[in-house]
């Protein structure tokens, strides 16, 4: 198993129908490397949240919420 | 800077006609968008035809509310029948659009002149807007997305024009023009029509030259629609009426800490005066903090780069050397990243919403005001502020404030608080409950009555003649 980045990043890209000449996969791996940092930094805001739980996400918000209600 | 109110009272008492004022926004285009930029499309022909049609109704004494005859401009990620939609890229074809959006049939039915479209950084992703100059600094970024319509507004080409929020890209523009700029609840416009950034962070709303203009543009474009789901089925008040109340009363949050900072010294000046001004119209302001929004750009950022890959996914295939490249980097981003980071991102926007939500209840608040930008507007060559020792982006700079807005869904309306030591705009950004825009407009009204900055005029503008003639 391959666990060079850009490498993986450019079968990625391939496996996707992207190998396009202004499409890099150097680039790309870096940019996707900052996007996962990003989405592990919001790890701390939903630390008490339960984890990964995608049912968490509620379809009724925002229409009907009436946040005055918890008052 | 002249008002829908200015337009309808003289259109009502014959000092001018909807024809006139049409000519005069024409001419206005004409003279100043080599300058400007802020328009991609002017449609004379049919903009006139709108204005006759608007004459003769009031001629007929038929009256349609009071956008009737007045001249605005839409933005170019929204279906205008006739017109093509290019969402700032070239890679959008030029066939003209089959049919209107459903905002657009709004305005159409309440007899308002399309005069054409404007400017939209491409793809509607993105604050510099490229190549709409700033009316008060020809080198500065006007802002965006809706960089056109925030030129076109301020400049005085037209009294409206339509923009379109994911991360505040109304309220952007209208902060760095000295507009003002409303996103109104997600789910009170339709987005039927129009181009999508991320379909659950879009907003569609006006950017004016008054608030009492955004409270008429509101009361036209809100409202129910069998082809958006998310087009909400609530009441939409006459806005109108409650802007001259006052804040007497009212209970208004002022925020502090994250994400305001960093921030420029003449903003932070600014804020603290609109605050105090607020409290001695009568408001009750309370300090808050929400530590939760230092998480909104990661949150934003996590649902838009996937909702806006899986919408421009055949693009991204077919033409990606078309799209620029730093969007293209989201796009593709958007389609490799694992579904477990969206859906991350999903729970962080319930997250943050839950502590506005936690913050309005309370601390019992009616609204809760920002600035609505850190800064001012940058230099077109800029890619960074400098905040002292920090060095920021200013795409990040700019998005961090307006964005927990478009993640709780809740209304934020921007009005011109100010200037900086070089003259620029500052912006106060007014929030409120879900569906409660009647009480960020009478907030905003207040203010922009008290502040008596709105009067102050770009050096890029329309002569007032252009605009409305007296005769």
């Amino acid at each position: 198993m391959n666990d060079d980045p850009v490498a993986v990043a450019a079968a990625r890209l391939r496996a996707l129908g992207l190998d396009h000449p202004v499409i890099d996969p150097a680039a790309t791996a870096a940019d996707l490397a900052d996007r996962i940092a990003q989405s592990a930094s919001l790890d701390e805001l939903l630390a008490d949240r339960g984890g990964l739980d995608p049912t968490a996400f509620d379809p009724r918000w925002p229409p009907g919420e009436d946040p005055q209600a918890e008052a | 800077m002249t008002s829908v109110a200015e337009a309808g009272r003289a259109l009502r008492s014959g000092r001018t006609s909807s024809r006139k004022l049409t000519e005069a926004s024409l001419a206005a285009a004409a003279a100043l968008d080599g300058d400007l930029s802020a328009f991609v499309a002017v449609d004379s022909d049919g903009a006139l035809a709108a204005a006759d049609a608007a004459d003769e109704a009031i001629a007929a004494g038929r009256d349609l509310g009071p956008l009737m005859g007045v001249p605005v401009g839409i933005k170019d990620i929204v279906d205008v029948a006739g017109l093509p939609t290019r969402c700032g890229s070239p890679a959008y074809p030029a066939a003209p659009a089959a049919a209107d959006a459903a905002l657009v049939r709004r305005l159409r039915h309440s007899g308002a002149v399309i005069v054409g479209k404007t400017t939209t950084h491409e793809l509607a992703c993105g604050v510099y807007s490229p190549p709409v100059s700033n009316p008060w600094d020809l080198d500065r970024i006007p802002g965006g997305s809706s960089g056109g319509s925030g030129a076109a507004v301020a400049a005085g080409i037209v009294p409206m024009a339509i923009g379109s929020d994911t991360g505040g890209s109304i309220r952007i523009p209208a902060s760095l023009c000295a507009t003002v700029g409303l996103k109104a609840t997600y789910g009170r416009v339709s987005r039927a029509g129009v181009a999508a950034l991320a379909w659950s962070l879009d907003h569609l709303g006006p950017l004016t030259a008054t608030v009492a203009c955004a409270a008429a543009a509101l009361e036209v474009l809100a409202g129910p629609d069998p082809l958006d789901p998310s087009a909400a089925s609530v009441p939409v008040p006459a806005y109108s009426r409650s802007l001259d109340r006052g804040v007497d009363g009212l209970r208004i949050g002022v925020l502090s800490g994250a994400p305001l900072e960093p921030m420029q010294p003449d903003v932070a000046e600014a804020f603290a005066a609109a605050s105090d001004l607020l409290g001695g119209q009568g408001a009750a302001t309370v300090g808050v903090e929400v530590p939760e929004l230092q998480h909104g750009l990661a949150a934003e950022f996590g649902i838009v780069a996937p909702e806006a890959a899986a919408y421009h996914r055949e693009l991204l295939h077919s033409r990606p050397e078309q799209i620029d490249p730093g969007i293209r980097t989201l796009l593709v981003a958007g389609l490799m990243l694992e579904p477990e980071h969206y859906f991350k991102a999903l729970q962080a926007r319930r997250a943050v919403a839950d502590a506005l939500r936690r913050t309005f209840a309370h601390n019992r608040l009616d609204a809760l005001i920002t600035p609505t930008l850190p800064a001012t507007a940058a230099a077109k060559d800029a890619d960074d502020f400098c905040f002292g020792d920090v060095v920021e982006p200013v795409t990040l700079a700019y998005v961090r404030t307006t964005g927990p807005f478009n993640l709780s869904g809740l209304p934020a309306l921007s009005v011109p608080a100010g200037f900086d030591r070089d003259g620029l705009p500052i912006g106060l950004q007014i929030a409120a409950r879900p569906f409660d825009e009647e009480t960020a407009l009478r907030v905003g009204a207040c203010f922009e009555s008290a502040a008596g900055v709105a009067s102050r005029r770009p050096p890029r503008r329309a002569p007032d003649e252009y605009v409305l003639d007296p005769a």
